[in-house]
């Protein structure tokens, strides 16, 4: 089997631009709140829910907040929860997956039968039960979906350690009678790293994805601060009302998403050289 | 099966109550005397083990406590009253992303790295940047607002219940599809399938007959995980059209710390899991005879 990246929807002609599109979405979320004209928590009574204008660039919400501002900004903490979220999932995977590749025998059995457990449970559950547990709060939102998406990160990178274990420069440093932890942190993590990394970056979607979700239930971040997840589920309130309370963060959240998958996917069969992938 | 759903209950119950605060907490500060009361009234101050032991007791007899905040009904009658509409429309969904996941991937593979496999990938590409969470409003705009078709909300007859299964179902297909597509290529490479072209049987029948059956497993595999995600895309979906399924009474449940609305609710999404899980061992050993169970 050929990869196919070069047919279709993977040429490389069209990987730049998905490129550059998502380098220019990016630029907008973080100058997007600064050239607003309008702040994103303002009150304007003057034009509460209004349709959009040359003055409002996405019209306002039902107490008159600038949407164009309130968007950049959902779009803001979206990426930014889910970018911290991604970090936390990456700081507990790769210790994780690390000591258990490398140690093997019982230690490996019963850390991976933990993340078996895991699995097993859905993990939308666990996240909503520890949100009701820590409380509704931005920093402990990205904590939760840090602590539950960890797990795809620790099986990667102990199927890593477990091929670097049997590498002569492992066997030499054992050799050399460095301590197990050294050799750990030294020389089975820096080498994963790479491919860890690649993974993690691969995970982005999913987690704005589970970000948004919980927003939307109205578990995750808290007025008068937005995500995309919050707008959204202000807007489905309105829609038959003021349409584009729905319409511009919807849209966003679907370009941003469709960027991040085709670019991840293009990304993915890249490093495996092949088109093997679940879910 | 029994132990998982009792672990998973446990912990579940402590976590819920580790956290401080509880259901009687609102922005008007009831009396100390009140409060006291309520919590009496619902055995909230008894020691957490005794509350654990009761809880135990009565779910082991059907009684999954009372609602905290949704006053005259029991967790059971509420739960009892979503449970169905969350069933049909998360079986309902399931069915279709395993029937039209299948058939699309059964397509790719039988036109591999041609245009129609290229066009399809496109497709399958973009279905899994869209969860229910997008979906359902780009849906809604399309078929309720601009074309007035379909209700945007509500549950009065089958037809609103299009656009829920549809938005619930997109990325699913998109899964299956993809994982069809790598399973039915790795049984079109095998002898067999050589074997059948090179006795002179058509395209179409080497695809449905030799082919798919024998790439059926690793696609019903992954229905498990699935239904396990397909969840998260339920709630959103209950909440955005106003569906009065579990997913629904769960949120609402979290929202206002409902301890037992909550508990109630996971247990019921753990047990169809495993339930389903069950099922989808039942449906191996008829598929693949090889295939025994423990």
């Amino acid at each position: 089997m050929t990869p196919n990246t070069q047919i279709g929807f993977f040429k490389p002609v069209y990987v730049k631009v998905t490129c550059g599109l998502l380098i220019l979405v990016l630029i907008v979320v973080v100058v997007g709140p600064q050239i607003a004209t309008w702040e994103y928590d303002a009150i304007h009574w003057e034009a509460i829910g209004v349709p959009p204008s040359g003055e409002h660039w996405f019209g306002t919400d039902n107490i008159g907040r600038d949407l164009f501002a309130r968007t950049m900004m959902g779009g803001r903490i979206s990426l930014l929860i889910a970018v911290l979220a991604t970090t936390v999932s990456f700081c507990i995977g790769l210790p994780w997956g690390a000591v258990s590749g490398y140690l093997g025998g019982t230690t490996d059995q019963v850390m991976m039968r933990i993340v078996d457990g895991m699995y097993a449970i859905p993990y939308v559950l666990i996240v909503i039960v520890l949100v009701v547990m820590l409380g509704r709060n931005i920093y402990l939102l990205f904590v939760a979906i840090g602590a539950v998406s960890w797990l795809d990160v620790s099986r990667i990178v102990r199927g890593q350690a477990l091929v670097l274990k049997a590498a002569p420069f492992v066997a030499s440093a054992r050799a050399m009678g460095l301590p197990e932890y050294r050799i750990v942190v030294r020389h089975v993590v820096p080498n994963v790293l790479g491919s860890a990394i690649v993974f993690a970056t691969l995970m982005i979607p999913s987690v704005i994805i589970s970000e948004s979700f919980i927003s939307f239930l109205g578990l995750g971040v808290q007025e008068p601060m937005t995500s995309l997840g919050v707008l959204i589920a202000d807007g489905g309130k309105n829609i038959y009302a003021s349409w584009w309370q729905l319409a511009f963060p919807t849209g966003f959240l679907t370009i941003l998403l469709l960027l991040m998958t085709i670019l991840g996917e293009r990304l993915r069969r890249m490093v495996t050289g092949a088109e093997r992938s679940l879910t | 099966m029994l132990t998982t759903i009792w672990i998973v209950v446990t912990i579940t119950f402590f976590l819920l109550r580790v956290a401080p605060g509880g259901p009687f907490d609102s922005e008007r500060a009831v009396s100390a005397a009140v409060e006291e009361n309520l919590l009496a009234a619902y055995d909230l101050d008894d020691p957490l083990i005794h509350q654990y032991g009761s809880y135990i007791w009565g779910l082991v007899q059907g009684d999954l406590g009372p609602s905290y905040k949704q006053k005259d009904f029991s967790v059971a009658e509420l739960l009892f009253h979503g449970l169905p509409i969350s069933l049909l429309i998360g079986g309902i969904a399931l069915t279709i992303a395993v029937t039209v996941g299948l058939f699309l991937g059964a397509t790719m593979a039988r036109y591999r790295n041609q245009k129609v496999d290229a066009a399809l990938e496109g497709f399958v590409t973009c279905g899994l940047a869209l969860p229910p969470l997008v979906a359902a409003p780009l849906l809604v705009f399309l078929f309720s607002l601009i074309l007035r078709w379909l209700p945007a909300g509500g549950l009065e007859s089958p037809l609103h219940l299009i656009l829920p299964v549809i938005s619930l179902c997109i990325p699913y297909i998109a899964a299956f599809a993809r994982l069809s597509r790598s399973s039915c290529l790795e049984a079109l490479n095998q002898p067999f399938a050589t074997t059948a072209q090179a006795k002179g049987v058509s395209n179409w029948r080497l695809l449905w007959h030799h082919v798919v059956p024998s790439a059926l497993v690793p696609v019903l595999s992954f229905v498990g995980p699935a239904a396990a995600t397909l969840l998260a895309g339920s709630m959103v979906v209950e909440v955005f059209f106003s569906i009065p399924g579990i997913g629904h009474y769960f949120v609402q449940g979290a929202l206002d710390r409902d301890y037992t609305l909550v508990l109630g609710a996971v247990l019921v999404y753990t047990t169809s899991i495993l339930v389903l899980n069950f099922l989808i061992d039942l449906v191996f050993l008829r598929i693949d005879p090889r295939i025994q169970l423990h």
